[in-house]
């Protein structure tokens, strides 16, 4: 019964596949960009060696993966240059997270993610990337059978269960999927995203060769093609990033189903999730610059043990793109204890000027310094200045605290509003900070913390009343 | 709000100074290797004198001011229902953790801790750590018992 067992050869697969995608883009630089200036060789030499690299290393990963189920725990051998041993007693799996990728449904095999409650945050503490359904019941027996059924052990039955219509909270429709890949980066998800890809492209650009051009083409007709190619590379970037998020997010719904909360989704690779009401420890609504516009949210939960879905640390999206009057009723039917609303304690006046003049002081050196090389016309860029300081406005009226009965809820943001709702009883600490120039204004910052090491804070709470919430908690 | 009762020991401010000389001096090695190039790649004097200034500055502010403003600082309160703690000098951060959040409490003594019959306490929650520096030893291990007798798990945690 305890035997080393190995995982479906189907991994292998799954992992040079995700190898591959990892290594495409900079292969595709590499390949693409050098193509004029290195031999044909390089562009064949190159790809095959990263591809029998990946091959065979994949393969090595698999035959060197060991797991072994006994009694009381489960025992991981892996790594292929690197032995690793690791053990996992069963009392301190908080939860497990079943899921079929495209691979893994080829062949109906499943990937089981194992969590603990002292892992690093955000990484599951095990993860088979494939193992037989049977396999992965009988995992969840035996785990249920040493912790008799305390966490997240219907997980297997849940799977069954899935298809049937009646308990669903919330699902969302093909037209919300599409609505949210495209606001979903808001603009500076966009931008990041040129960023990361202009980065890629650094090296391969000659500046001696640009600056001889600039002399000898003249700056505006260079910077006119440069503002071209910028705008290709953000229509490039913004569809790639609408693709994984409707990739990411089709089919997306959440069941209730007694003590749990369970979350599928997925178009290719169907995920399962569950959540125990019991371990929720907050909620967040969050609103990007362009969901607010269109009067849109998404709201996450915070939830205690590891990031099951692989995303931010101790956050799990519970619903990814809703109308704002919806979220209120759709978390009451789910987690009754919390009371969305919209009545906040706005900051005191004084704190306005403070809020519109911090976003200059952080941009006025990057903005005047992009400004200064592209003079004359980058001058123009000074006019950002403006917004910004406008930006920090808004977020100056949006930021504000509220307390109802034993729920504290603060909201702060400035591209991104964000709105956390917690209980007293699972709030972890509570701190109030002034610094001097604070001070004389009265003013204090307010910061929450609740598990697993999330923050929340206030700048620029009036004193006193950042003093009455911090008694609130006495 | 009213003040917090109790403090750390004054030795702190001591061991402190220790702390901020022991940087104080990589910075000066640093420093004179810094200068030691400047004169002889013939680079511009002022540099020399602007860092001398800086590290005069550095040397009365950090290590001979800065750490008694600190003991000044810090304050602290163990009562049954909750622990608080203030302090910081540019920033003044007051904290308050509730007693059913604490999961569990550390005793560390370095060795500059040891030889000042030091000890400082850590106490920790499920999101957070908190640390009061620099206790008289005695009152340290006290305060140790102390909040691990008030520590009750409370049921509706996780």
């Amino acid at each position: 019964m305890f035997e080393k067992k190995r995982l479906h050869p189907i991994s292998i697969i799954s992992h040079i596949a995700k190898q591959l995608i990892d290594t495409l883009f900079p292969l595709l630089v590499l390949v693409v960009m050098k193509a004029r200036t290195v031999s044909l060789g390089w562009n064949i030499a190159v790809p095959t060696v990263v591809l029998l690299y990946t091959t065979l290393i994949g393969f090595f990963t698999w035959l060197r993966f060991t797991y072994q189920l006994n009694e009381r725990e489960l025992c991981i051998e892996q790594g292929v240059f690197l032995r690793k041993k690791r053990s996992i007693p069963f009392e301190r799996i908080q939860g497990i997270s079943i899921s079929a990728g495209f691979f893994q449904r080829l062949v109906g095999v499943v990937q089981v993610r194992i969590e603990t409650a002292g892992n690093e945050l955000g990484k599951a503490e095990a993860i088979l990337t494939a193992v037989t359904k049977k396999e992965a019941e009988q995992i969840a027996r035996q785990i249920r059978k040493v912790k008799e059924g305390v966490v997240h052990d219907e997980t297997i039955e849940l799977i069954n269960r899935s298809e049937q219509p009646n308990d669903i909270v919330f699902s969302l429709r093909f037209r919300d999927v599409f609505l949210l890949s495209v606001t979903s980066g808001g603009v500076f998800g966009v931008l990041a995203a040129i960023a990361a890809f202009i980065s890629q492209l650094d090296d391969f650009i000659s500046y001696d060769a640009l600056y001889r051009k600039v002399q000898a083409l003249g700056f505006v007709r260079n910077t006119l093609s440069g503002v071209v190619a910028i705008f290709v590379l953000f229509v490039v970037a913004y569809a790639i990033s609408v693709g994984r998020h409707l990739l990411r997010y089709a089919f997306f719904t959440v069941r209730k189903q007694e003590d749990m909360i369970v979350i599928s989704r997925g178009l290719f690779e169907k995920q399962l999730l569950t959540v125990s009401r019991k371990r929720v420890q907050g909620i967040i609504i969050k609103e990007n610059v362009v969901q607010r516009l269109l009067g849109y949210v998404s709201v996450h939960i915070i939830h205690a043990g590891g990031s099951l879905d692989g995303g931010e640390s101790g956050s799990v999206v519970f619903c990814p793109f809703m109308k704002k009057e919806r979220a209120a009723s759709v978390i009451a039917a789910c987690l009754p204890e919390y009371h969305i609303h919209h009545e906040f304690q706005a900051l005191p006046q004084r704190a306005r000027v403070r809020y519109m003049l911090r976003p200059v002081y952080v941009f006025a050196i990057p903005i005047g310094m992009v400004a200064y090389v592209l003079r004359p016309w980058g001058m123009g860029l000074l006019l950002l200045l403006p917004i910004v300081s406008y930006l920090g406005y808004k977020s100056y009226q949006m930021a504000g605290w509220a307390i109802s009965a034993n729920q504290l809820a603060l909201r702060s943001g400035m591209f991104r509003i964000q709105t956390i709702y917690m209980l007293k009883y699972r709030i972890q600490s509570v701190a109030t900070s002034a610094t001097w120039l604070q001070k004389r204004k009265q003013l204090s910052t307010l910061a929450v913390a609740v598990m697993p090491k999330m923050f929340s804070k206030v700048t620029d709470v009036d004193e006193k009343e950042a003093e009455a919430v911090y008694t609130w908690m006495q | 709000m009213a003040q917090l009762s109790k403090r750390i020991s004054e030795r702190a401010v001591s061991v402190w100074r220790i702390y901020a000389l022991i940087r104080f001096t990589i910075f000066l090695l640093v420093y004179i290797i810094v200068c030691f190039l400047l004169m002889k790649f013939d680079g511009p004097k002022w540099v020399v004198f602007l860092l001398a200034v800086l590290f005069l500055a550095d040397l009365f502010l950090f290590v001979l001011l800065w750490p008694r403003w600190r003991w000044q600082r810090w304050r602290y309160d163990v009562r049954e229902q909750e622990i608080e703690i203030e302090h910081g000098v540019w920033i003044i951060k007051r904290t308050l953790i509730p007693m059913s959040r604490v999961q569990h409490v550390d005793l560390k003594q370095g060795p500059l801790l040891k030889k000042y019959k030091l000890a400082s306490i850590t106490i920790f929650t499920a999101a957070t750590v908190h640390e009061i520096p620099a206790l008289d030893e005695q009152e340290a291990e006290k305060l140790r018992h102390v909040i691990s007798a008030f520590v009750k798990v409370d049921d509706r945690d996780v």
